[in-house]
């Protein structure tokens, strides 16, 4: 059988720091695809991008770009690997008092495959007026869209993203999100992208990464997902359901509130000709990520 | 490296304002001693200007140029998203080195003219006659200029490379504390002892210009090491 064509794969990979430590995370991200890494703060979703970006080194584990292992990579291959991968972090973490025009000309410099026609076309297309203003200037919109235009046109085939959509106005979340819609188009191209805003994930996500704890706990697709529910249960039908034996144990999450119990159903349509009379709404990635970290297995 | 380069050089082009008026003020004020200083005649001028002058200029502009790029590392994550890029960390610190030792040379050559052109007026308008320090003289203190202050780079550049420049600063004194030392009685005996020997080299040589060119020679062998040693250092930080 041939194997998925990956743009980044990551196997195993471990990192500590004090008392935080990453913990045997792997995920893959195929070509033509979009997965959203979500977890709480501090959960080590940066410090996978960092390993994956090269600033942090692993202890344990392997991150392959493009099918080849990133500690095999020689500075003379780093342009062309490299050269393949695009950042886009939270902040414009540009030096502050370079213009978009003169960072547009670093990304140039920097990327073998920069395309001049194509940034030109992104700033028209992103409304960004402000390419002789410096960094520090810029809102945090304006500095999205600067980092976006200077990463889409450089060539890249793979995008990290960590929260690009955080602090923007809805409108400019939307233009966002439509750009990158636009640039996936490519079936080449894959994207790994952070977020705090699940609903951004919901419309653009195809694989799910929940990371809680420096560890994987989810790592399924948006279909799998968009079939999962969540059940909201009196305490008599909680243990009607748990006898049931169609559910392995430890395969139910459970979070007790005031009244009632919220399960996690990984199975929505079954569950719900099973079980007619339970409440039960289709779960989104909020529900099952608060489920999976806040809930009891049983 | 063309990129890196380029990020360095544009900022350093951006602000020179600060730096320019520093210089100003300490021009203004030498020249202003100078001219109200009765006891000082045209040769004594020449060599207080082209001394003093070349020395602090060369210094204030190069400690700028030093604090700006590494304090633009810092800005908002550049260092760590910099290395998202296609650049190798090889690149980043012989770009560096390389950058620095130019403005060096630059901000010397700058720094030396401005001396030169101050001395001219002064004496002329303190003298009526112009007085220059000789060519050959005004080379040899641009070397050895250039010798001390490349050995204050290849200390520094090495802690600011593995700590960055919040953590580094604290030692940015350090080169200036080694040279209190001599405030002490042992070592200025010992740095008399040197001097005397030296002196004895050239009075035997009959030129001090290969002591000049060996210092200036030992000083870019000695930043090449600390360049590596940076290498060394910088590829294992974490960001």
């Amino acid at each position: 059988m041939m194997q998925q064509v990956c743009n980044l794969r990551v196997r195993g990979a471990g990192k500590s720091y004090g008392d935080f430590s990453l913990r045997d995370v792997s995920l893959d991200v195929p070509a033509g695809t979009i997965v959203g890494l979500i977890g709480q703060n501090g959960a080590g979703k940066t410090t996978l991008m960092k390993a994956i970006l090269g600033t942090i080194a692993l202890e344990q584990g392997s991150i392959e770009l493009f099918g080849r292992a990133m500690e095999d990579i020689t500075e003379r291959e780093l342009p062309e690997i490299k050269g393949r991968v695009g950042y886009v972090s939270a902040v414009t973490a540009y030096p502050q008092v370079m213009t978009v025009r003169e960072i547009a000309r670093l990304y140039e410099l920097a990327y073998p495959r920069f395309d001049r026609s194509a940034f030109e076309e992104l700033c028209s297309t992103l409304a960004l007026d402000t390419l002789r203003k410096p960094i520090k200037d810029l809102s945090r919109g304006m500095g999205m869209k600067a980092q976006l235009a200077c990463v889409l046109a450089s060539g890249a085939d793979f995008l990290i993203l960590d929260e690009p959509t955080a602090g923007l106005d809805p409108i400019v979340r939307d233009e966002v999100l439509d750009v990158l819609r636009g640039w996936m188009k490519d079936e080449q191209r894959s994207i790994l992208i952070s977020s705090h805003i699940t609903t951004d994930l919901e419309h653009l996500a195809d694989t799910i990464v929940l990371i809680d704890n420096g560890s994987v706990l989810l790592n399924c697709t948006a279909d799998e997902i968009g079939a999962m529910g969540l059940a909201h249960l009196r305490a008599a039908e909680l243990e009607e359901l748990l006898a049931d034996s169609s559910y392995a144990p430890g395969s139910l999450h459970v979070l007790k509130h005031e009244l009632s119990y919220a399960v996690l159903i990984p199975d929505r349509r079954a569950f719900a000709r099973a079980y007619p009379a339970f409440a039960l709404d289709p779960a989104g990635i909020d529900e099952v990520m608060t489920l999976l970290v806040k809930g009891e297995a049983r | 490296m063309k990129a890196i380069l380029f990020a360095d050089l544009v900022t350093l082009k951006k602000s020179p304002k600060q730096y320019l008026l520093s210089i100003g003020i300490m021009c203004a004020i030498f020249t202003a001693t100078a001219l109200f200083d009765d006891e000082m005649d045209a040769e004594q001028i020449v060599g207080f200007f082209q001394g003093s002058i070349t020395g602090m200029s060369t210094a204030m502009s190069s400690f700028f140029a030093f604090f700006q790029l590494f304090g633009m590392d810092e800005q908002a994550g550049w260092q760590s998203v910099r290395l998202s890029l296609p650049i190798a960390r090889r690149d980043i610190v012989v770009s560096r080195y390389m950058i620095l030792a130019a403005m060096l040379v630059v901000m010397l050559a700058g720094s030396l003219l401005l001396a030169t052109a101050l001395t001219t007026v002064i004496t002329q308008v303190a003298f009526g006659s112009v007085t220059t320090m000789p060519a050959s003289d005004i080379l040899a203190l641009a070397i050895v200029y250039f010798a001390a202050f490349l050995t204050y780079l290849t200390i520094e550049l090495p802690l600011f490379f593995r700590m960055g420049l919040s953590k580094a600063r604290g030692y940015f004194t350090l080169p200036f504390m080694a040279c209190m030392l001599f405030m002490l009685k042992p070592v200025q005996e010992f740095a008399g002892k040197v001097g005397t020997q030296l002196m004895g080299v050239v009075g035997a040589i009959g030129s001090p210009w290969p002591l000049i060119l060996g210092a200036a020679a030992a000083a870019l062998v000695l930043y090449a090491l600390s360049g590596l040693i940076s290498l060394r250092l910088y590829s294992t930080r974490e960001f």
